[in-house]
């Protein structure tokens, strides 16, 4: 809600919490490859949840594109010199390598590849989706919130006069992103050798929640579903 | 508990087969009753193509009034069949079975109950409306603006009728191949060709089933696409404030599930009460829909929320000029609360009882009132939208729907409900196979000294 060009936007709320669910999703992913592969837990995660969870991933791609493109036809469509401005700035100005990679990314890419069954049925397409993903999505924030601060004026947001470059992070700009996320990781793997990562009840309770019978010449899969 | 009903595959013909093969004593006075309604609405539509848009309330400057709202209506109800039957297969909700087609059919004939709201009725002089298809006097370079979403209208509502007519068909087959041995001489004819061949073979259901979780995956898009175009044939527009906002395409999209899923409840309640499907349509169906009722009454509520302190937060004159007409002048102001109350304040506490949602009278109500509410908020949006005293504006006022536009909204709910009727008389309206396929897929797990119902995966 702040005056800032191309905040001001009754979407941005939902745009927000769906780019963040799609990262979300997508890490979820990742940390799933990376306990599947080098931390013992091929039983308990295997294809069946990354399938799972691969289904979700695609759907939140194609949400993607749908809100960006929500918001866009508004400011195309309308084309009011403040719109149209908004639009350089965000999308078609010196920010265009970041949107061109953000919308390859986040959506272009993960549609033309989790299309395929044998990808998205797999274990390492939905990975390597995810880190697509969530360098698109840093990629987004980024667009997002230096391009839109970058304005100087002090003129009200809706008139902007002139597009400023784009500006271009220093090395103390990266060593901080990269510390940042190097703690997150750290912060995760020590809780990792405090806490058991998978819920050892409902691992438990799912045994008891499913079973495989014969039904006709194959084999299903039979699950409770308690009230 | 859910409470499961085993049934046996001969009892499940019988029952859901009763309607096709006999008369329900209610049955012929209600169609003749609604077939009547919408023939008052067909004549008020030729009584307006011989005299013109001037019978209509429509003035200078209301020039959208009941029948894009109506529009408006019947598309968000359209999005029934696809939020029930596509979204709940996809995501193997087994308590969707008995409903699925109700919901289905339902879309279908909202579709064109949408397609007489606003294409056929509101254009004025309908003729024309093939100029837009063959554009005409191209030699002056007079074109359709293909970049506009009136122009892309027409492509989605059509697509979306297609394919939630295909949708309904592909889920027929089986149904009308049970029909069709159960007949004889001309039916059996007529349904033999309906059933395209049916015999049940293994390649025929799989080949069926196959086609019906496409079908689902493909409407998706479809389903989102249209909703998301006819909101922006308002939010594309500059000129009526609170319009020019993008958050349009996903509000008109929530709002449309949430009127959508509860007409489908009321629908339950109805199928219950009139046809007896209530092996079927048990307590359970409608505490499960009710809870889906919550999920999506809040989220809508939440974008609703949105809208207005976006709205209210920039203090630009005309937002707050516009909101100010919609809330505090008389009659909108009336209307609007009418409309929270209808469409949220009151349904959606009652919902959070179980006794309610499991209560046939109180959904059937409570899903009634959801529609009027969003009736009223599709015309709250739109004719304050237009009437307000803009710049440069040398003519206002106010709007008065006319009788001839009164009859032409009654005939769109009577042609539906006609249409409910006479499909429910020639096809089931509840899918056999469905059932039957659920009562084969259902199991039981005994957990020490509980038994949970359990069900294959698919």
């Amino acid at each position: 809600m702040a005056l800032i060009p191309g905040w001001i936007d009754a979407l941005f709320p939902v745009t927000h919490a769906h780019n963040s669910l799609q990262a979300g999703v997508s890490i979820v992913i990742l940390t799933m490859f990376i306990m599947h592969k080098f931390g013992g837990y091929k039983e308990e995660i295997g294809l069946d949840q990354f399938w799972g969870i691969g289904k979700l991933q695609f759907a939140l791609c194609i949400l993607w594109f749908w809100f960006w493109f929500s918001s866009f036809i508004i400011f195309w469509y309308g084309a009011k010199p403040a719109e149209q401005s908004v639009l350089e700035l965000l999308i078609s100005g010196p920010y265009l390598p970041i949107f061109i990679a953000t919308f390859c990314l986040n959506f272009f890419i993960p549609l033309c590849t989790m299309i395929w069954n044998p990808l998205r049925v797999s274990i390492l397409g939905p990975t390597l989706i995810s880190i697509s993903v969530l360098i698109g999505t840093a990629l987004d924030r980024i667009r997002l919130y230096v391009a839109a601060y970058s304005v100087s004026e002090q003129a009200p947001a809706h008139s902007l006069q002139n597009i400023p470059s784009a500006i271009s992070p220093s090395t103390y700009d990266v060593m901080i992103w990269v510390g940042g996320i190097s703690g997150c990781i750290l912060v995760y793997l020590l809780a990792t050798k405090v806490f058991p990562i998978i819920n050892i009840w409902e691992q438990k309770e799912l045994l008891l929640y499913k079973y495989h019978k014969k039904f006709h010449r194959t084999e299903v899969l039979v699950l409770g579903k308690p009230e | 508990m859910q409470e499961h009903t085993q049934l046996t595959q001969k009892q499940i013909n019988d029952d859901l087969l009763r309607s096709v093969f006999t008369v329900p004593r209610w049955w012929p006075g209600s169609t003749l009753i609604l077939l009547l309604i919408f023939i008052a609405g067909a004549c008020a539509f030729g009584y307006m193509i011989n005299k013109g848009l001037g019978v209509t309330g429509l003035n200078r400057p209301a020039y959208w009034g009941v029948y894009i709202v109506n529009f408006v209506f019947w598309i968000g109800i359209s999005h029934a069949g696809i939020m029930v039957s596509a979204i709940l297969r996809l995501t193997q909700a087994e308590w969707r079975r008995p409903i699925t087609r109700a919901a289905e059919v339902l879309t279908v004939f909202s579709l064109t109950s949408a397609l007489m709201a606003a294409p056929l009725t509101h254009v004025g002089r309908q003729w024309r409306v093939l100029y837009w298809v063959f554009p005409y006097d191209f030699a002056r370079g007079v074109w359709p603006n293909v970049r506009s979403p009136f122009v892309w209208d027409p492509s989605a509502v059509m697509t979306y009728l297609i394919a939630s007519t295909l949708f309904v068909l592909i889920c027929l087959v089986p149904d009308l191949a049970i029909i069709r041995d159960r007949s004889k001489g001309l039916r059996k004819k007529i349904y033999s060709v309906l059933s395209l061949g049916w015999r049940g073979t293994p390649r025929q259901w799989k080949l069926q089933t196959v086609a019906g979780i496409l079908l689902s995956a493909l409407v998706l898009p479809v389903f989102a696409s249209v909703h998301s175009i006819v909101s922006w044939d308002f939010a594309v527009q500059i000129g009526p404030e609170a319009w020019h906002s993008t958050i349009f395409a996903p509000y008109f999209i929530i709002g449309a599930i949430h009127s959508g899923v509860s007409a489908v409840a009321t629908l339950m309640v109805v199928m219950v009460w009139a046809w007896g499907y209530k092996t079927y349509i048990t307590p359970d169906h409608l505490d499960a829909i009710g809870r889906l009722l919550i999920v999506v009454a809040v989220t809508w509520f939440f974008f609703f929320f949105l809208e207005w302190i976006y709205a209210l937060y920039t203090l630009e004159f005309g937002e707050l000029a516009m909101r100010e007409l919609q809330v505090f002048s008389w009659p909108y102001g009336a209307l609007f609360i009418l409309f929270l109350f209808t469409a949220f304040l009151i349904p959606v506490p009652m919902w959070l009882f179980r006794n309610i949602r499991r209560s046939y009278l109180w959904m059937f109500i409570t899903t009634i009132l959801v529609n009027i509410g969003m009736w009223l908020e599709r015309f709250l949006i739109i004719v304050p939208g237009v009437i307000r005293r803009g710049e440069l504006m040398f003519n206002w006022g106010t709007y008065h729907p006319s009788i001839i536009e009164i009859l032409m909204v009654l005939a769109t709910f009577g042609w539906m409900m006609f249409g409910l009727l006479v499909f429910s008389k020639i096809f089931p309206l509840v899918p056999l196979f469905d059932v039957k396929e659920g009562m084969v897929g259902r199991d039981e797990i005994k957990i020490g000294r509980r038994t949970v119902p359990a069900s294959i995966r698919e």
